[in-house]
């Protein structure tokens, strides 16, 4: 079943909102670009790996760049600190792990 | 009762006198750097570097000219120029999220190469590293 990008980035997003309550007016618009492209890569390495052209460990490298561009992003929101940062991005991935991981078959997650 | 009163009058002066002198000094707390134009302008120079280097890969992807041997030289440009970068915001104090920023920009960096060892794909979209490789802003 296709990853539904929508969704993804909308769980991701509810569930940062879940730890970054107070800031969320300043982080919101950045947040959702953010899992928007987290999602969207997902999605594009689940179709790349029904093609046959991704390997577990391109995606897992893919994956990666995002999850790290998304850190950086979310920093430069001032008042966020390093650590609020990392809890929002873990529960954002967290909510989604499961989703991900059956789909795709490896556990990037 | 007297020797109490006369200590918390001492003590009640000083406190005064403390927020007299920091009210004429103007004292903030500063819990980031300031912002360093220096900085900004190799990030973004850096940014353009990649962004260029990047567009060129794209273009090549599937021939032999996107191999990864042909461009371990803007590997080590990059890592060169990231480095003293990152010199420059550890010597400013309170630059702690600037310099995790520019550590996270290492570790992409470091993963694009992996990733252009193992071989771009034509479907990569590689233009999304570029929009994401470097952002640190705003600056300190």
């Amino acid at each position: 079943m296709a990853i539904d990008v929508t969704k993804l980035a909308q769980d991701m997003l509810s569930a940062a909102k879940g730890v970054l309550t107070e800031k969320w007016p300043e982080i919101e618009d950045y947040a959702e670009t953010e899992f928007k492209s987290i999602a969207e890569n997902i999605a594009m390495i689940e179709r790349m790996k029904l093609m046959g052209k991704i390997t577990e460990e391109k995606a897992r490298l893919h994956l990666e760049i995002q999850k790290n561009s998304a850190r950086t992003v979310l920093l430069t929101v001032e008042g966020l600190g390093i650590l609020a940062v990392e809890q929002a991005i873990n529960a954002a991935l967290g909510v989604i792990r499961d989703t991900v991981n059956s789909a795709l078959g490896w556990t990037l997650l | 009762m007297k020797k109490i009163d006369t200590q918390f009058s001492r003590s009640f002066s000083y406190f005064v006198t403390l927020m007299l002198i920091l009210a004429v000094t103007g004292c903030s707390v500063k819990f980031v750097a300031d912002y360093d134009e220096v900085t900004d302008k190799s990030v973004t120079e850096l940014q353009r570097k990649v962004e260029r280097f990047l567009v060129d890969i794209q273009r090549k992807v599937g021939t032999d000219e996107a191999a990864y041997s042909k461009h371990t030289g803007f590997y080590d440009e990059v890592r060169v120029d990231l480095s003293a970068i990152r010199v420059r915001a550890a010597a400013r104090e309170k630059n702690e999220i600037t310099l995790e920023q520019l550590d996270l920009i290492q570790k992409n960096l470091d993963n694009l190469e992996k990733l252009h060892e193992l071989g771009f794909n034509a479907r990569t979209k590689l233009n999304l590293c570029v929009r994401l490789l470097v952002r640190v802003s705003p600056l300190s």
